[in-house]
């Protein structure tokens, strides 16, 4: 997938900004809020930069 | 940093709701109730004041290189919304429990097996079959 058809497929879905526990070891979670990105077919959890 | 989860790297997702009764709301409700109509105002305002509540919390499991990571949101008015979406998601799998294919396989068989038994049996009281063509025909099948 390109990186316009990625973007399209980013804004068509929606986006969140959660804390959550426990979750991927190498993720931090906890204090800072993750970016919980959906797309038609994976879901993208990312730190805030 | 970050992780990009597919369909089928989701174990499971699910949606837990808990109620529970505000404390500071039913004290709050109890004293106005209380000042205003005495002692089963003070009660009807407790038990107004104290309104159940629900709490959901979002579990989500998913595989992550091999192991199982759970993954869980408190608090969060997201939380419809997000499960909304991870069930989609989930409903995009393409890979299905092995044992869950192999039990209706069976039954597959079995069935299609029953039907030609049945059919054959049929012939049998028909006429059509002899008993002993519809020994031989039965045990083939069997085999």
């Amino acid at each position: 997938m390109g990186f316009l058809d990625s973007l399209k497929d980013s804004l068509k879905h929606p986006r969140f900004s959660e804390k959550y526990e426990m979750g991927f070891p190498d993720i931090s979670s906890g204090e800072k809020p993750v970016i919980i990105q959906f797309r038609e077919n994976e879901v993208e959890f990312k730190l805030h930069q | 940093m970050k992780k990009i989860i597919k369909p089928d790297d989701i174990i499971e997702v699910g949606l837990n709701q808990e109620s529970y009764r505000s404390a500071g709301k039913a004290v709050t409700g109890a004293i106005i109730g209380g000042i205003l109509t005495g002692g089963i105002g003070l009660l009807a305002g407790a038990a107004i004041g104290g309104k159940r509540r629900k709490e959901n919390q979002l579990t989500l499991i998913v595989n992550n290189n091999g192991n199982e990571c759970d993954i869980f949101i408190k608090q969060s008015k997201n939380i419809p919304n997000l499960y909304s979406e991870l069930k989609r998601l989930l409903s995009k799998q393409t890979t299905k429990p092995i044992s869950v294919e192999l039990e209706s396989s069976n039954n597959e068989t079995k069935s299609d097996l029953a039907n030609d038994l049945e059919k054959l049996h049929s012939l049998l009281e028909k006429g059509i079959l002899t008993q002993e063509e519809f020994n031989e025909q039965k045990r083939r099948m069997l085999e």
